[in-house]
């Protein structure tokens, strides 16, 4: 009975389960960036949305979130922020300024200072228009860049508290970057080549500094990019011995392997990253080539028997190399978490578009190391911002030894501090419950310890390839296959033959009994 | 080399071993039963003596076909002394029983038994009925008949005189033919895998090792080895095969006659035809699981051959065509790719060929057998009818399995006869 009037209970509740209106679900409402960033609907859509693109590459490498919305629109939203950047870069669409009356949180405004007089920025009249100009800037204490930019109705603060770099155009000049109270302003029009996308980290860097003292460094890592085994291994060598005699801290990103860990190709060279990794280099791995489309299972496979198989040659993948695409895939994320660092190949899949479509939203949970690719401000492709962790990838493939030394004394050269990840806690999780740690100087592969030091390995037996075993095994079935075909022409000859007798035989029968049937057919019926 | 080709390589391997086995019984076959035409197999007792024999005929629900088979046996050329019919009417519930009353009044002068069960003692299949007739026979000699069969008048005095030749000799067995091979193209087919692969499987068996298995019908055996064996298994669906390991072990011999014939009654429709297979193929893995034992032991023969063969057949064989069925799906499908080289697709021509051939050279020893009708059919069969058998295996194997997990009483399913035109 107390079962029928359960069951009746179920039933109902399942049948006013549809009555029970929407409203009465909890909305989650989504959780603001943490800088909103307003821009104009403009006519020169390209150059606005790179513009936007670098900003949001920009506020990515910082690890900031962000939110986009057309200035039209930003009215709703502006309350809810702290910090708003004014993206007012495009010639054709003027932004309404109104919406920022009131508003009392941090500010960084782009290009045209027009309207924003209530910040205390005043647009210029010899800066009015647009045209070229000369900016000039020092990332760092040492070296000055200068180089061509575009201006839009630029100005400048009436009382700056703080200024940085020049803008020379029209006999007049400008502080590049200029801050007054909670507002900072950047005179450029155009963010999209490597100096301004730089100057845009650095001073948004500046502008999100709350402390009065100098902004921290990050470190810069020479990366000697997708190496494999099948590369040289003198040249590596010779790489690696170089930057070991300059005392330099190093990465080399291989590529993975999943077969054939003992040829003596991946030996010698994994012999050479041994040196390497007990040297001041560290070893990481770099993504799988993906010709096809991502899966997050394959994935997995590649990366746990590539690790694996490193490991078992004493090579140690502290990290993982990856395309900026991967953290927008959400079923890669729980790929990603597995390891302590990521190093980013590239940012280009942090366009405008994909941050309105996905948000910029914290992709690495804190903890995760994330390292950028350093933007190129000479021909060395050396960052002087520094302003976070970030990359020098060498493309052995591609670049000339006499290129690769002059990158690597670029780095070695720079003001910045070389940290070695094995300064680092380092953590990487694979499938089969694998692991590969680095924390307080012990590194653990499967829980055992394993010790970071070279001793060269005696030179062994001459390895046997196997390589014509398939071959030997398909030429072999080629004549299991003749010898079968000749047998069978041997059987349908004795058949044929057989046969042939049976029927004379059949015959020898019909004549002898004549036409007398032999019994048994008689019952034979259709 | 991928799985792929590595199950490739072993469906081929496997394919062709069990193939060249069946081409060598073929011609093993082949050579006994040309030399055995070229006799009419009678060996007539010294004295003219013949035994009293016990003609046992388990018949269940029966009276479609038992008619034609009593008069068969009633015209058996023996010596209408000598033996007797007992018909085991087992459990029936259609009109058997008063057939065979119509039977024995017309009838008076013939030895022409009925012993009809309940469901209490029969009705649980075919051992139990031929233990019951057992129980009330006389003759030292045994013969058995399936209630759709009609032998032919010499067979009974054929397979008696051949068995009394030799001491050592604890059964022989006759060939059986289809009466009703016209009936459909299924019928067609039983009757040509009848003569190929029951008949010369049977006769290359016995001209290489001296080993047949009895097919359940059509055969004699003497009465003491029954009652040293103490009858049929009831739990065996192939009481037959598992009887013929029993005399093997005993140190008898089975014998083939292919003179002595009988007819018998085919399925002519593919449901019944594959309730009739899966309960002989669950019958073999019985009796196979039942002797593998005996494959590793010396004492036990050359039956040893013989479960090894049944062995191999059931797994080997099976696994072997699964293997090749879904690759070639697969590839056609294009989910599966064999990239080994080395095998050519004429070695699958010749596949084929072989096959027909072998199949035509049984056919070639049978009068109107042999002719292009029978060829086509013949090639017809290699890509129907022969897969099925794969189907009727996973059947029968599945269905074991069952039976076993869930202890279920093993039942025979009898084959639905129907009536032939005259």
């Amino acid at each position: 009975m107390r079962c029928n009037r359960l069951a009746a209970l179920l039933l109902a509740l399942l049948l006013a389960a549809p009555l029970i209106p929407a409203g009465a679900e909890e909305t989650e409402l989504p959780v603001p960036g943490d800088v909103l960033v307003v821009y104009a609907e403009e006519a020169d859509r390209k150059a606005g949305e790179d513009n936007l693109s670098a900003i949001a590459q920009a506020l990515f490498s910082l690890r900031y979130t962000a939110d986009f919305v057309e200035a039209q629109d930003a009215g709703a939203v502006i309350g809810q922020y702290e910090r708003v950047i004014w993206c007012d870069t495009a010639v054709s669409d003027r932004m309404d300024a109104s919406v920022l009356t009131g508003y009392e949180g941090m500010l960084l405004a782009l290009g045209q200072a027009r309207g924003l007089e209530a910040f205390g920025l005043t647009a210029r009249e010899e800066f009015s228009g647009s045209f070229m100009g000369v900016a000039e800037y020092a990332f760092d204490d040492e070296v000055s860049f200068r180089h061509s930019v575009s201006v839009l109705n630029a100005g400048a603060f009436d009382e700056p508290s703080y200024q940085s770099g020049v803008l020379a155009a029209s006999g007049g000049q400008l502080p590049l970057a200029s801050g007054s109270g909670n507002a900072h302003y950047l005179a450029l029009q155009d963010y999209t080549d490597s100096f301004s996308r730089e100057l845009l980290v650095q001073e948004i860097a500046q502008w999100l500094w709350p402390y009065d003292v100098r902004m921290p460094t990050y470190t810069q890592h020479v990366v000697l990019d997708a190496v494999y085994p099948f590369y040289d291994p003198y040249r590596l060598q010779t790489l690696v011995e170089y930057m070991v005699e300059n005392r330099m801290h190093f990465v080399i990103s291989v590529m993975p392997i999943y077969d054939h860990a003992d040829y003596p190709a991946m030996t010698q060279f994994c012999e050479v990253l041994r040196y390497a990794q007990a040297n001041g280099g560290a070893v990481i791995l770099h993504a799988p080539n993906t010709q096809n489309s991502l899966d997050a299972e394959a994935l997995s496979r590649q990366l746990t028997a590539a690790t694996v198989n490193y490991c078992s040659q004493n090579v140690y993948p502290l990290a993982l190399e990856i395309p900026s695409e991967w953290l927008f895939r959400e079923d890669l994320l729980p790929l990603l978490r597995r390891y302590k660092t990521l190093f980013l190949s590239e940012l280009d899949a942090f366009s405008v578009h994909a941050a309105k479509e996905y948000g910029m939203k914290d992709y690495l949970p804190t903890g995760i190391q994330q390292i950028v690719p350093a933007l190129k401000l000479d021909e060395t492709g050396v960052s002087h911002a520094a302003r976070c962790a970030t990359a020098v990838y060498l493309d052995m493939s591609m670049t000339e030894d006499a290129q690769l030394f002059s990158v690597i004394d670029a780095v070695k050269d720079a003001p910045f501090p070389m940290q070695s990840l094995w300064g680092m806690e380092q953590a990487v999780y694979t499938d089969e419950g694998h692991s590969l740690t680095w924390d307080q100087n012990t590194l653990l592969v499967d829980g055992a310890q394993r010790f970071n030091v070279y001793s060269p390995t005696p030179e062994g037996e001459p390895f046997d390839y196997k390589r014509n075993e398939y071959y030997r095994f398909v030429a072999n079935l080629k004549n299991q296959n003749q010898f079968l075909i000749g047998i069978s022409i041997v059987v349908l000859v004795i058949f044929l033959f057989l046969g042939a007798q049976s029927r004379r035989q059949m015959h020898r029968r019909f004549l002898k009994r004549g036409s007398q049937s032999t019994g048994g057919d008689q019952h034979v019926s259709s | 080399m991928s799985v792929a080709d590595i199950v490739s390589i072993y469906a081929i391997a496997a394919i062709w071993a069990m193939m060249m086995l069946n081409v060598a019984l073929s011609i093993g076959g082949y050579i006994y039963i040309y030399r055995c035409n070229k006799t009419d197999g009678s060996i007539p007792p010294p004295g003219g003596k013949y035994p009293m024999v016990s003609v046992l005929v388990p018949a269940h629900n029966e009276a479609l076909v038992l008619k034609r088979t009593v008069q068969a046996l009633l015209n058996f050329d023996y010596p209408k002394d000598k033996y007797e019919i007992i018909v085991v009417n087992d459990n029936s519930s259609d009109n058997t029983e008063e057939i065979l009353s119509e039977l024995a009044a017309a009838h008076p002068e013939s030895r022409l038994m009925c012993i009809s069960t309940d469901k209490v003692v029969g009705g649980t299949g075919k051992s139990n009925a031929l233990n019951i007739g057992f129980s009330v026979a006389k003759g030292t000699v045994i013969a058995i008949y399936d209630a759709d069969n009609t032998p032919e008048p010499k067979a009974l005095r054929l397979l008696v005189e051949n068995l009394l030749v030799d001491d050592k000799l604890g059964a022989v067995i006759g060939k059986f033919r289809t009466r009703n091979r016209n009936a459909s193209i299924l019928s067609r087919f039983v009757n040509i895998e009848t003569l190929s692969h029951q008949c010369m499987n049977q006769a290359g068996r016995y001209f290489f090792f001296k080993l047949c298995t009895i097919p359940g019908t059509n055969y004699v055996i003497r009465r003491s080895i029954i009652e040293q064996v103490g009858g049929w298994d009831v739990k065996a669906l192939s009481e037959d095969t598992e009887i013929s390991f029993r005399i093997y072990r005993m140190g008898y011999y089975i014998k083939l006659l292919p003179q002595a014939v009988t007819w018998e009654q085919e399925p002519h429709l593919l449901p019944i035809w594959f309730k009739q297979r899966v309960r002989w193929a669950k019958g073999n893995i019985y009796v196979m699981l039942k002797n593998f034992k005996y494959t590793f032991d010396r004492k036990a023969g050359p039956m040893r051959l013989d479960t090894l063969y049944y062995a191999l057949v059931y797994s080997v064989m099976l696994t072997s065509l699964i293997a090749s069925d879904f690759i070639f799906l697969g590839g056609i499908l294009g989910t599966i790719q064999v990239k080994l080289g080395g095998f050519s697709s004429a070695l699958w021509g010749m596949a084929i060929l072989v096959f027909i051939a072998n199949v035509m050279l049984t056919l070639s020893l049978e009068r109107n057998e042999f002719t292009l009708e029978s060829l086509g059919l013949v090639a017809l069969m290699l890509f129907s009818y022969a897969k099925l058998w794969v189907l009727v295996v996973v059947k029968a194997a599945w269905d074991s399995i069952m039976d076993a997990l869930f202890k279920r009483e093993v039942k025979w399913d009898k084959t639905v006869r129907y009536v032939e035109g005259q």
